[in-house]
């Protein structure tokens, strides 16, 4: 029996040791257009300083805009991602903020150069035969694309875009040139959205895709509690926090079937400390992009290394590659 | 049968030694784990053993999948590989897949009921075939509303395969099949009604940024189609099958919970879809002792690792309990199966519908099951599987 899992060990120690490291796409950016939308609304055109192609993304993404002068604050991109030249996002002036919605509406320019990151995706559109958007307020901005894309593909939909007036509501006469399938409520005129007729019978077909304020986004949730899991899809506005640098510290790793506390030292991969620890897991490449050895995150954040996982994945935590990736933080704990 | 004489017969375009290949696998491993061969006339060598096989499958430098010239990410080696291979790894994740169980559950249930109450059925034709078609085409984002067509094309497709890698004229029907398979996919592209978000969609936006060619893509979407399908059929397969045989691991199906990934996992090693697969050297290299020239053709018989004692003990014998070490049914390295995770989703959740709904599951006396013919990779499962349950009542 010895003999025999030695040829296994020797298997593993064959596998290469590249490891695959992302990070994310920075640059400088020109504003090319600045377009007022609606009444506190507009809508910026962002292009790279040498006019390059910037990085593919797909509806629902969403870029950081790094200003000189304020915090750095998300915005979905709302233009076409067939068009690799141009980022376009919306920016509702709030007066009670940080100061950098104040600063894109009041001092920014067409001409200036700003920074982007980006782009990540915690909403993508994902297929369905019928689709449910509700937007509140600049909500309204990663669902445009996303409307004209279902739209296209001859999908069933409905949007419900609600706002304070309808003169702050950006977009309107795109969105109304769809026909009946677009509901307009602003609430100075039709009062709050009526959830419980809109959310009230769960449907098995169907898809919500909700963006707007806390309040809005708190409402469907509760709404939504009866519907099928995965029906619900939310993006939220809130702040994420600073990027942190990647390291490749050690770090303690729980793993809760078995009931074990490792240490992944620096120069040493999750799969071959759990392995050694007599742990049975599931391993091919060894570098990230066979998808064989992802694992449940139970708790702690994964530094993701590898090259299947899709952004909403990498953003969930709540899975990992442990050929190649590591932990952001001191402390990780596995589902194994 | 001696030893010698299994290395003396063993053939690798022998119809009978592809439907059982098993009793070939030790003589080879023990005696001649580096065999020089042929294949339809062409040269070629065959390894046997766990270790040799899993180290080259891991130094795809030295053993390319080169082995056709066509544009699949299945006969890409790096860069090019993981170039394509990205465009939907995110799909077929784990956890992405996890999502899918619903769906698959219904497909399930939808397809078992009435078959349970007529109590006989072939599990190819009536289910397995039915069900992973309707499982691809929802993760791809199309319809397919002539399941019998798309596998009958597979058939002719694989069988055109067939004929380029061995050299010889394939019937007009395996031509016509393979390219009308080819206008299916290029449909699903052109028509741009698949599913917003579905894989199509994701390979006709890639199409049109200029990400991938229209070969590459067509080939992307028929490898997706045609793996998609076949090869689960296959593992549902042999899964019933296995049942047949064993009574009681279908009682223990419907009480244990943690039974039935096990038990997946061991049809898989012992069953695997493809019992073998191939490379082809780009430089000399010595594999235990013996020395492989450069443009060798060499396949590796996955069957046979599986098996390899050193995979573990009693590798031989069916025991969904006993550890084991990784099986290399779904390949190793950069190139392992894309589809692993579906494959074994789709397994595991159609058994635990057959067992919540079967009392017993037994081989169709009336009608003879029939095996698949091996083709390029040895495809090892059921053409036809005629099977009689008694329903679950109560």
């Amino acid at each position: 029996m010895a003999e025999q899992t030695q040829a296994v060990r020797t298997v593993d120690q064959v596998s290469t040791t590249v490891t695959v490291v992302a990070r994310e796409f920075e640059a400088d950016v020109r504003v090319a257009a600045k377009v007022p939308a609606a009444d506190g609304v507009a809508v910026l055109d962002l292009r790279a300083v040498g006019d390059e192609t910037l990085p593919r993304w797909e509806l629902g993404a969403h870029i950081d805009l790094i200003l000189p002068a304020a915090p750095t604050r998300q915005y979905s991109l709302c233009g076409d991602p067939r068009d690799r030249q141009t980022w376009r996002i919306g920016v509702l002036r709030d007066p009670a903020g940080r100061g950098s919605s104040r600063y894109v509406h009041d001092s920014l320019q067409v001409g200036d150069v700003v920074r982007v990151r980006g782009p990540r995706n915690n909403f993508p559109l994902t297929a369905s035969p019928s689709y449910l958007f509700l937007a509140g307020g600049i909500g309204i901005t990663p669902l445009i694309q996303m409307v004209a894309e279902v739209d296209a593909a001859g999908a069933d939909w409905r949007l419900v875009y609600g706002g304070r007036q309808r003169a702050s509501m950006g977009f309107l006469s795109e969105l109304e040139a769809y026909g009946p399938r677009v509901s307009v409520r602003p609430q100075d005129e039709s009062g709050l959205l009526d959830l419980d007729e809109l959310l009230g019978t769960p449907r098995r077909d169907t898809l919500v895709y909700c963006c707007g304020p806390e309040p809005l986004l708190a409402a469907v949730e509760a709404r939504c509690a009866a519907w099928p899991a995965g029906a619900l899809h939310v993006e939220r506005f809130s702040p994420k926090p600073a990027t942190e640098p990647v390291t490749s510290d050690a770090f303690e790793l729980v793993l809760e079937q078995s009931g074990m506390q490792l240490l992944v030292p620096a120069d040493r991969s999750i799969l071959s400390v759990v392995e050694e620890a007599g742990v049975d897991v599931f391993s091919s490449c060894g570098e990230g992009t066979c998808g064989t050895c992802e694992v449940r995150v139970l708790g702690g954040r994964p530094d993701h290394r590898d090259s299947v996982l899709g952004e909403p994945e990498r953003a969930s935590n709540e899975c990992m590659m442990i050929c190649v990736s590591r932990s952001r933080d001191p402390r990780l704990v596995l589902d194994l | 049968m001696t030893a010698e004489s299994a290395l003396g017969q063993f053939r690798l375009d022998d119809t009978s030694i592809q439907q059982d290949p098993y009793p070939f696998y030790g003589p080879l491993r023990d005696q001649a784990p580096v065999l020089q061969t042929d294949l339809g006339g062409r040269p070629c060598w065959v390894l046997s053993r766990y270790e040799d096989i899993t180290k080259a499958l891991m130094d795809p430098a030295t053993f390319s999948s080169r082995t056709t010239p066509a544009p699949s990410v299945l006969h890409a080696d790096p860069p090019d590989q993981q170039r394509l291979r990205k465009m939907v790894s995110a799909t077929f994740g784990r956890s992405a897949i996890a999502t899918m169980e619903p769906f698959i559950a219904e497909r399930c249930v939808a397809l078992l009921d009435p078959l349970v109450q007529v109590r006989s059925f072939d599990v190819v034709d009536d289910f397995a075939g039915p069900l992973t078609v309707s499982v691809i085409a929802r993760l791809l984002g199309i319809a397919v509303d002539d399941v019998e067509r798309l596998r009958r094309l597979t058939k002719m497709a694989q069988e055109y395969v067939r004929s380029t890698r061995l050299g010889y004229e394939a019937s007009p029907e395996a031509q016509a099949g393979n390219a009308q398979l080819f206008e299916f996919a290029a449909g699903m592209v052109t028509s741009g009604q698949s599913q917003a978000g579905g894989v199509v969609a994701r390979l006709a936006q890639l199409l049109s940024d200029g990400e991938l060619t229209p070969d590459e893509c067509s080939h992307y979407l028929v490898l997706l189609l045609v793996a998609g399908h076949t090869t689960t059929t296959n593992l549902l397969a042999n899964a019933v099958s296995t049942l047949t045989e064993r009574p009681a691991d279908l009682a223990r199906l419907r009480t244990d919970p943690r039974f039935g990934s096990k038990f997946v996992e061991e049809v898989l090693r012992t069953r695997p879809s493809f019992q073998r697969i191939l490379r082809v050297t780009t430089r000399d290299v010595e594999v235990s002792g013996t020395t492989i020239p450069a443009g060798s053709t060499v396949y590796f018989l996955l069957g046979s690792a599986n098996r390899d004692p050193a995979v573990g003990q009693a590798a031989d014998e069916f025991d969904p309990e006993q550890r084991r070490g990784m099986n290399v049914t779904f390949g190793h390295g950069i190139h392992t199966c894309l589809g692993q995770w579906l494959a074994r989703l789709e397994a595991g959740t159609a058994l635990q519908a057959l067992a919540s709904r079967v009392a017993q599951v037994e081989l169709d006396s009336q009608k003879p099951s029939e095996r698949l013919a091996g083709g390029t990779f040895n495809e090892y499962g059921f053409e036809h599987l005629p099977v009689y349950i008694a329903p679950l009542r109560g």
